[in-house]
């Protein structure tokens, strides 16, 4: 092979790999217009999902998931705020999230949303926001602000330590 | 009843997927990269094989990079007095860590050991080692320590006070090194406690105490040419710099030349496997394939009668000694493919000629995986170093710097990602090209012995491809 030969296959080489790389990021982001803000569980689904007897009616939004809740649940809190069906809501019981760890997937300029509630007092920290709100025992806490950082970020309680939910806020 | 039965399966159920889930994030970065996009998974795969196709096509047909040439472009001035003072700096800064360990806040996001130990010194290092050479060397605090103590005695105790050390085992090699590095991964992937200021405090002094025995005993060269695991890695990284320091002058060299004269002593395919395997794993930890098999493998150590915490650790390290092995078989496969290509080379022989190509491989993972986490977690020494044992003071009046989470854009880091990987791939290929041509007599038998190199490489890259998308997450 001669020189010319080499320096032609290489620059025809960069050439499909610059077009290559064009087509498939213009398509890409047309997939990832296909992500909603929806509360999804990256872990299987929830298994108590029966015991909550189905308290969300499905609205006309893909929204709510089966662990979006009503207050209508079997922990009757302090807090009278009423009910929000569209606010997910992240139930901590014994220090550990009911139905394991969810992802609570958003994109970035959403505005992210969500409560938790548990039956024990203990401080909700979301990591990378940082943010830290109390949550009183048996009592909800909720958590409003813009998804202005991409990434993944793990809500945690700062007492016992645990992640009880999981942020993803794509671009 | 039924309900009640339902009840309790969720709380089970959730209990078991908390569990691992907990063990397996590292505290102390509050941000996870996102998985990279399909879109970008597939441009990297094929950028892989295109690029592998066209080097095998146009690569040089005889060696090239086989002769290190270096040229000595500046003599450092005051040498001696600037190796004290960098030996100094080593030792004050290793004090300071162990002291903030020991005495400071145990929360580790507080405390300056563990984000210094974890990202400035683990991560931190071989950055630097690869863009400006092997500054470790000057700074390693227990070397500094060790010739200080060589040089009192002496001073002392005359000429003779210091027994001749002991010949280094030659068997022995670079395998103190590489399973330094496992214990170490080890330490920072399965260990419940590794956040734990103290426990890394105490960890770090053992540490010390060990290589200045070790030190003691072989004596200081050959010691830490061999046998500290970190000094090791990180002046095995520095190969990959054009910049070489040595004895007060700096050199400068072609980029990779340095890797070329790696000498393949014993250990030296152990080390580099246990460097691209312990970095795939922190990966593998964190996704998805993983933390659906996790709590089973747990589940069955619980049913022997191992305690839940004690049967996370052992299922975590079986995960951790799993894919070292899996690398290493890898490269096997490799080796075992080149014996078929004739010229009866052993296997030994193959596998230790070819170890510099995975250096490449193992900076572009350590790349991958760590380049984000460390522009977060250095930005938290501002914080740290003002108030390291998270005591509320503030000695440099930055305590109340904070975090930019925001400074990098999600697709920049993917970027960089998936262009570590290609470009260590590309490295890859080019050195274990260059090897075979000097290695083979016949040029058809080094073209064939490439194809099972070109196997291994985007083996490895695809491996590294599948371990930052969404597929493995």
């Amino acid at each position: 092979m001669s020189n010319v030969q080499r320096y032609l296959l290489v620059a025809l080489a960069a050439v499909v790999l610059v077009v290559g790389f064009i087509v498939l990021s213009d398509s890409g982001d047309d997939d990832s217009g296909g992500a909603t803000n929806a509360a999804t569980a990256t872990q299987p689904p929830p298994a108590e999902t029966e015991t909550t007897g189905g308290a969300t009616a499905p609205a006309p939004e893909p929204e709510p998931e089966p662990e979006t809740e009503t207050d209508a649940d079997a922990e009757p809190g302090p807090d009278a705020e009423p009910a929000e069906p569209r606010v997910p809501t992240i139930r901590v019981r014994g220090g550990q999230p009911v139905g394991g760890v969810e992802t609570l997937r958003y994109e970035e300029g959403d505005e992210i949303d969500f409560r938790v509630r548990s039956d024990a007092a203990d401080d909700v920290h979301v990591h990378g926001y940082d943010i830290e709100k109390p949550v009183p025992a048996g009592g909800a806490v909720r958590f409003r602000f813009d998804a202005s950082i991409t990434g993944r970020f793990e809500v945690e309680l700062h007492h016992s330590g645990a992640v009880i939910a999981r942020l993803e806020v794509q671009p | 009843m039924r309900r009640r039965a339902l009840i309790a399966a969720g709380l089970v159920a959730g209990l078991a997927l908390a569990l691992p889930a907990a063990a397996a994030a590292h505290g102390l970065v509050g941000k996870q990269d996102l998985p990279i996009p399909r879109w970008l998974f597939a441009w990297g795969a094929a950028g892989v094989l295109i690029v592998s196709f066209v080097a095998l096509a146009t690569l040089w047909p005889t060696p090239r990079l086989q002769e290190l040439r270096e040229r000595v472009v500046w003599r450092v001035p005051a040498a001696r007095a600037l190796e004290i003072l960098c030996g100094a700096i080593g030792v004050f800064a290793f004090a300071v860590v162990v002291y903030a360990g020991l005495a400071g806040s145990q929360s580790p996001q507080e405390n300056l050991a563990p984000t210094f130990i974890y990202y400035v010194f683990w991560v931190g290092i071989p950055f630097l080692s690869f863009l400006i050479g092997d500054v470790f060397r000057l700074f390693n605090p227990w070397r500094a320590i060790a010739v200080a103590a060589a040089w009192l005695a002496a001073r002392v105790g005359g000429r003779d006070a210091l027994s001749e050390p002991l010949p280094y085992p030659r068997a022995l090699g670079r395998w103190p090194a590489a399973i330094g590095i496992f214990l170490f991964a080890w330490v920072e992937l399965v260990y419940v406690d590794r956040d734990d200021p103290s426990t890394l405090a105490i960890m770090a002094l053992a540490y010390a105490a060990v290589q200045l025995v070790g030190m003691s005993l072989y004596g200081i060269r050959p010691w830490l040419r061999n046998a500290d695991p970190f000094g090791v890695t990180f002046s095995l990284l520095a190969r990959l710099s054009p910049l070489h320091w040595r004895d007060g002058r700096l050199a400068v060299r072609r980029p990779l030349a340095g890797v070329v004269a790696l000498d393949p002593r014993p250990g030296t395919v152990a080390l580099v496997c246990v460097m691209i395997g312990t970095t795939s794993f922190d990966g593998f930890s964190m996704g998805t394939v993983w933390n659906d098999v996790a709590p089973d493998v747990q589940q069955v150590l619980m049913d022997i009668g191992f305690g839940a915490e004690v049967a996370l650790q052992i299922a975590f390290t079986l995960g951790l000694l799993v894919m070292v092995l899996l690398v290493s078989a890898l490269y096997r496969l490799g080796v075992e493919g080149m014996r078929t290509v004739g010229e009866a080379h052993s296997a030994q022989e193959l596998a230790r000629a070819f170890a510099h190509t995975l250096v490449p491989i193992a900076l572009a993972y350590l790349v991958a995986h760590y380049f984000s986490a460390l522009t977060y977690q250095a930005q938290a020494m501002a914080y740290l170093i003002s108030d390291p044992l998270g005591d509320g003071s503030n000695l440099f009046g930055t305590a109340s710097a904070t975090i930019d989470y925001g400074w990098i854009s999600a697709n920049a880091i993917w970027y960089v990602q998936v262009g570590a990987l290609i470009v260590g791939h590309v490295c890859g290929l080019i050195l274990a090209h260059d090897r075979a041509l000097a290695l083979y007599r016949d040029h058809r038998a080094a073209t064939r012995s490439q194809y099972w190199m070109l196997v291994v490489m985007v083996g490895f890259t695809s491996l590294g491809l599948w371990l930052l998308s969404a597929a493995s997450q």
